[in-house]
């Protein structure tokens, strides 16, 4: 771990109950490791269930680990109590994918800013939290007009304005952003990908990047992970997830991005992926890819792969690349 | 020429108590036997509304203003109930964004799918049960008699949208209308689903209207496309123009505003500015002023007409127009050679 690292993810799982069947857990994020360096923009893909969002989760303590540790600015966070965990509060901040739930409807915009505000206790009088707010919604591309008016009065485009003012207001170090521009207008989502690029150089911001779009991951990203039935499969810098994925997985989901240009879709031959997702509650023995893997070997439906550095700086868990 | 289904002039509105919101404003367009047609759009484009008024599927406070759809020579706009009820699922069939939704959660999907093909003919048990059969192997749904009894809740979000497929196909439609099919599912569940209706089509010489907002999608199914905003479309043109020589602002905003997969990450993303109008106070003139960079005073008083570009290929734009100034306009020779 090396100094400038803010936030250290260890053997993190997570495991939750089912309902009605007392012996069988869903394995949502099952033993992941990864790291963030300050200022830097990790990326995180995945199909729906593949555990990308309890990670998330997990980090802003909305989940308590199963076990593992969190370890932000080197202390573990994983499993304090939430007396201990409220300066952290204040470091961590969250956006949502939906912004029409994420925002209570019966606040005003200036109640909803102001109220991280009030409570981390930063602000003494009305106020100066009035000023703080319209700084901040000045800052997201709204203005002090905006302050009175309700969620609903919004665009998705705006409401996920007042998301980022509102997480934003505490000055955060870390901001995890869990599929911020999907339900966003294909027009609106470079707006709010563009502000996120702002703050991150003007404020040295910290992100965790969650997105299914991969093209936008890349984008935004200085690593990316690749994440499946709650194991991190390959992790390496944002160029080298295109230009030389090594997971037969990642390789899928490259070949799955539909591309915005009619010659290069049609001349697309490599095959993508087949069948369904297996259940996160009972995943497969071995590589838990091994079932819609086009390259599987025996060793594959027996024994686990490891994440391990393939060199410069690219980890993957494959038997392919672990056997030589 | 005699196209499959032809809409002409199609104005579709909706009555609330704020009055009337006009939703889809004279929209008009064909679809050729075997083709794939996209319609592109953000909310509140008109995309999913134009192709409900096809079907006349309309919630109680929409209604066909005017305009004309033409399937082969019936006219459906004044057909009546039982007429609809024939076409409905018989000669067009639709499938939806959020196939949990659209399948009934207490019927097994076999049964469901039965329903579909006795509503349009009289056929026996055996034979309901052995077409069932062979439209889930059609739609590659695997291990099918054991799948005919099972709840929608037992299958994933891909294998619902395969048995929506497959209860549109049970009748063997003319036309196929798909909204946003794959927007639910993943990327690896979207490129199969995208596979599987391009060789269905090929296989029984079906129309397709593609509708999505993702460039993407359509680019790698459809052979014409449409781009609609506010309720007009803005332009149209096959695949490749629509791409590679866009003559439109908002097609061009549109095609910039997503990264490419090799996208230089030090240059920003070219965003369009604002958001689309509000239908129940639309912009003056062309739909699009507020938020384009080549506005002028025209775009705020006169909706454009269109200009046919080529004999395929339209667009809405008053930079197209024979008066259009020669500076700032990406699609005059001099301006854009000047860019």
């Amino acid at each position: 771990m090396t100094d400038n690292t803010l936030l250290e993810v260890k053997d993190l799982v997570k495991y939750f109950p089912v309902p009605g069947k007392q012996n069988s857990v869903v394995h949502a994020v099952d033993g992941v490791n990864f790291s963030i360096k300050k200022g830097e923009t990790l990326g995180l893909v995945g199909e729906s269930g593949c555990g990308k969002s309890t990670v998330a989760k997990s980090i802003v303590r909305m989940h308590k680990p199963t076990s593992g540790s969190i370890f932000f600015e080197s202390r573990d966070i994983a499993r304090i109590g939430a007396r201990d965990l409220k300066p952290y509060r204040k470091k961590i901040q969250m956006i949502f994918q939906d912004p029409y739930s994420s925002l209570n409807p019966r606040m005003t915009v200036l109640k909803l800013v102001a109220e991280p505000l009030i409570a981390q206790k930063l602000v003494s009088t009305a106020n100066q939290a009035r000023d703080l707010v319209i700084e901040i919604l000045n800052k997201v591309g709204l203005s002090a007009e905006h302050t009175s008016r309700y969620p609903h009065e919004f665009s998705g485009g705006q409401r996920q304005r007042i998301s980022l003012a509102r997480a934003l207001i505490i000055d955060p170090e870390l901001l995890v952003c869990d599929e911020p521009i999907s339900a966003l207008d294909v027009s609106i989502q470079a707006q709010v990908i563009n502000l996120l690029q702002e703050f991150k150089s003007e404020r040295s911001l910290t992100y965790l990047f969650i997105a299914h779009d991969l093209s936008m991951v890349r984008y935004v990203s200085d690593h990316v992970g690749v994440m499946y039935l709650g194991k991190m499969m390959e992790l390496c810098n944002s160029e080298q997830i295109y230009k030389t994925a090594l997971h037969p997985y990642t390789r899928g989901l490259h070949a799955a991005i539909p591309i915005a240009d009619p010659d290069a879709a049609r001349a697309k031959k490599i095959s993508a992926i087949q069948g369904d997702i297996p259940s996160p509650i009972s995943p497969p023995r071995g590589c838990r890819f091994h079932t819609r893997c086009s390259e599987c070997m025996k060793i594959c439906r027996e024994e686990e792969p490891e994440l391990k550095d393939v060199g410069g700086d690219h980890l993957v868990a494959c038997h392919l690349y672990t056997m030589r | 020429m005699s196209s499959l289904l032809k809409v002409k002039n199609l104005h579709t509105s909706f009555f609330t108590q704020d009055g009337e919101v006009k939703a889809v404003k004279g929209v008009s367009f064909h679809l050729e036997k075997g083709e794939t047609l996209g319609i592109v759009g953000e909310s509140g484009s008109g995309k999913s509304v134009s192709s409900l008024s096809i079907l006349k599927l309309l919630p109680p406070a929409g209604r066909i203003i005017n305009g004309e759809i033409m399937l082969d020579d019936k006219k459906l706009v004044k057909a009546d109930r039982s007429t609809m009820r024939d076409i409905r699922g018989g000669k067009i069939a639709m499938i939806f964004q959020d196939p949990m939704s659209s399948l009934n959660p207490l019927i097994p999907v076999g049964k469901q799918v039965e329903e579909m093909i006795k509503t349009h003919g009289n056929h026996s048990k055996k034979e309901l049960k052995k077409m069932v059969l062979d439209l889930f192997e059609k739609v590659q749904i695997p291990d099918p008699s054991k799948r005919y009894d099972s709840y929608p809740h037992e299958f994933s979000g891909g294998m619902r949208q395969r048995v929506m497929i497959a209860m549109a196909l049970s009748c063997k439609p003319s036309v196929l209308i798909a909204d946003e099919p794959t927007t639910a599912l993943d990327v690896t569940i979207q490129d199969q689903i995208l596979k599987l209706l391009r060789n269905l089509q090929d296989e029984m010489q079906m129309s397709i209207i593609f509708i999505s907002h993702n460039l993407g999608v359509v680019a790698e199914i459809c052979s014409r496309v449409m781009v609609m905003y506010g309720g007009m479309v803005m332009e149209y043109a096959n695949i490749n123009d629509i791409f590679k020589h866009p003559k439109h602002p908002y097609t061009m905003g549109l095609l910039q505003s997503i990264p490419s997969i090799d996208q230089d990450k030090a240059v920003a993303l070219q965003s369009i500015p604002g958001s689309p109008p509000d239908l129940s106070n639309p912009p003056t003139g062309c739909p699009f002023h507020p938020r384009c960079r080549y506005a002028r005073k025209i775009c705020s008083v006169q909706v454009p007409p269109t200009s046919e570009i080529s004999e395929d290929h339209g667009s809405r734009c008053w930079l197209l127009s024979k008066e259009a100034p020669v500076n700032n306009n990406p699609f005059s020779e001099q301006g854009s050679s000047n860019d």
